[in-house]
């Protein structure tokens, strides 16, 4: 179980991303030395969205969370960062625009590979698993380069999922 | 509520569930292996935002389907509302349903198997979540025992799909097969070693979720650990198996060596840990849940190392459940006192460790 890094008492429950222009500093923090910095706030919001996460606990300092709702249940996107629950399979396509950047994170892709009970034909695309290991490595390291770490942890995350 | 504890639809159900009877070397790592399938029906909301109405219809339209499948007579329908605090506190720990379901509120369900550790929760997070647990490290296996019976209720029910995401789900991270299998495991030379920050982080990266098994939030008790994935959008549901396997594989690697490290090195603390643990479950006059739980895997530890005789891991394993809060109660104790019951779990853990000696 990793640990805080602030502290190192406890364990660390809370992955926190600070974004200073394109500079991500990142540590992982419990909760006591969360507050602490001043993170509370945020805290709850993203506490939930991290437990959709489930993986890895992440909070961000500024919560920039779209103004949208669901024109089938009601369901606004604020109320979806802050259960980490849609409220109706309409959801999937009224929030697209802000949930596929979630997707991609969660599971590296953003279209299903298998589509029912596993045994479906794989899906080709852009988004499909087609990249190979060397072609995303390359990719990472010139992200890392230059600095875009936003693709880098994109590319990261596809990294892992092979 | 149903009355009586005596009249209660739970006395239809076996007494003890299979996991709490498993004692076999192969369960002495991997307690148990749980597999669970998400399902949700088109034209609903997801359940929490699903009004009482809609949910005492969508709860009365699964009963039907259950009857159309001729399955009823295989297991009991328990609508939570009807129930009292300690039954469904009683199934929480019998493992029938998720600590979720009990805490919501309004109409849901589950439908829970008499003779095995099946259950169907009915509004839970998606409409419906099927899962089984086995004792042992047997993914495949229960993934197979409950497909066949998902795909019944397909045929009779319009699960909700989409051509790019697969099952949609009400939490974005179960999409595609919505699939998710957990692993049970109980590792108290790795807690020990300290190897369970390296097992964790590694499997972490590997995209498991780690957490305590028993307990809240990041305590660990009884040093039982819960790795769960999920095949998401990016993998097969045969792929997540195989990779929950080897999972399974490796921490029972990593766990006997931390064991042997234990037994060969220093092992004086291992020794004074074991048979403090047996000395107080073979006296004590008061005994609380949460300490139960390290006693018995300290015990459990001693037994699977050949450290402690005169009891087996069956009879620990059936003790981590029989020794449970409700079920306590429930077996005939009407007090709710706590010391009262504190003092009758004493009371079990010694008749149950009478025998038991500790020879290393």
């Amino acid at each position: 179980m990793k640990m805080c890094e602030s502290c190192g008492q406890r364990p660390a429950e809370v992955e926190f991303v600070q974004i200073i222009g394109n500079l991500h500093k990142r540590m992982s923090l419990c909760r006591q030395c969360a507050a602490s910095e001043g993170l509370s706030q945020h805290f709850e919001i993203f506490r939930r969205l991290a437990h959709m996460f489930e993986q890895q606990q992440v909070m961000q300092t500024e919560a920039d969370v779209p103004e949208v709702v669901c024109s089938q249940c009601r369901t606004s996107f604020e109320e979806f960062a802050r259960t980490g629950l849609l409220g109706c399979p309409d959801c999937y396509t009224e929030f697209k625009e802000h949930l596929t950047p979630i997707l991609r994170r969660m599971h590296g892709v953003t279209r299903a590979v298998v589509s029912n009970t596993g045994e479906n034909p794989e899906k080709s695309g852009e988004d499909g698993v087609r990249d190979t290991k060397a072609e995303l490595k390359t990719r990472l390291e010139k992200a890392v380069a230059e600095e875009n770490y936003e693709l880098a942890a994109e590319l990261r995350d596809r990294l892992k999922s092979l | 509520m149903t009355g009586t504890i005596a009249q209660s639809a739970i006395r239809q159900l076996a007494p003890v569930p299979l996991w709490a009877q498993a004692g076999e070397i192969e369960h002495a790592v991997i307690l148990s292996t749980r597999v669970r399938i998400a399902r949700n029906l088109s034209g609903e909301k997801f359940p929490a935002k699903m009004d009482t109405e809609s949910r005492v219809r969508m709860v009365r339209r699964i009963a039907d389907t259950i009857r159309l499948l001729g399955i009823e007579s295989e297991g009991v329908l328990f609508s939570l509302p009807t129930l009292s605090e300690l039954e469904i506190a009683y199934l929480v720990e019998r493992r029938a349903i998720s600590p979720r379901l009990a805490r919501m509120e309004g109409p849901r369900a589950a439908f829970v198997w008499k003779d095995r550790d099946r259950s169907l929760m009915i509004c839970e997070e998606d409409h419906l979540r099927l899962c089984e647990i086995l004792p042992g490290l047997k993914p495949r296996q229960v993934y197979e025992n409950i497909l066949p019976v998902m795909d019944g209720f397909q045929r009779l029910l319009p699960f909700v799909k989409s051509e790019t995401l697969g099952y949609l789900a009400a939490c974005p991270a179960n999409l595609g097969a919505a699939v998710r299998t957990s692993l049970f495991c109980h590792l108290p030379g790795l807690m020990m070693t300290k190897g369970i920050q390296d097992l964790a982080s590694s499997a972490a990266d590997a995209g498991f979720t780690i957490r305590g098994f028993w307990g809240e939030g990041s305590d660990v008790l009884g040093n039982t650990f819960q790795f769960t994935d999920g095949p998401g959008l990016s993998h097969r549901v045969s792929e997540m198996l195989t990779r929950i396997e080897s999972i399974g594989q490796e921490i029972m690697e990593r766990e006997a060596l931390a064991r042997i490290d234990l037994q060969t090195q220093n092992n004086y603390l291992l020794k004074d840990r074991i048979s403090r643990a047996l000395g107080i479950l073979r006296s004590c006059r008061q005994l609380q849940d949460g300490e139960t739980l390290a006693l018995l895997s300290a015990v459990r530890l001693g037994v699977d190392i050949g450290w402690v005789s005169g009891i087996d891991r069956e009879a620990i394993s059936l003790l981590t459940f029989k020794l449970g809060r409700a079920r306590l109660e429930w077996s005939g104790l009407t007090d709710r006192d706590s010391d009262r019951r504190n003092e009758i779990r004493a009371e079990r853990a010694r008749e149950a460790f009478t025998n038991a000696e500790f020879i290393a």
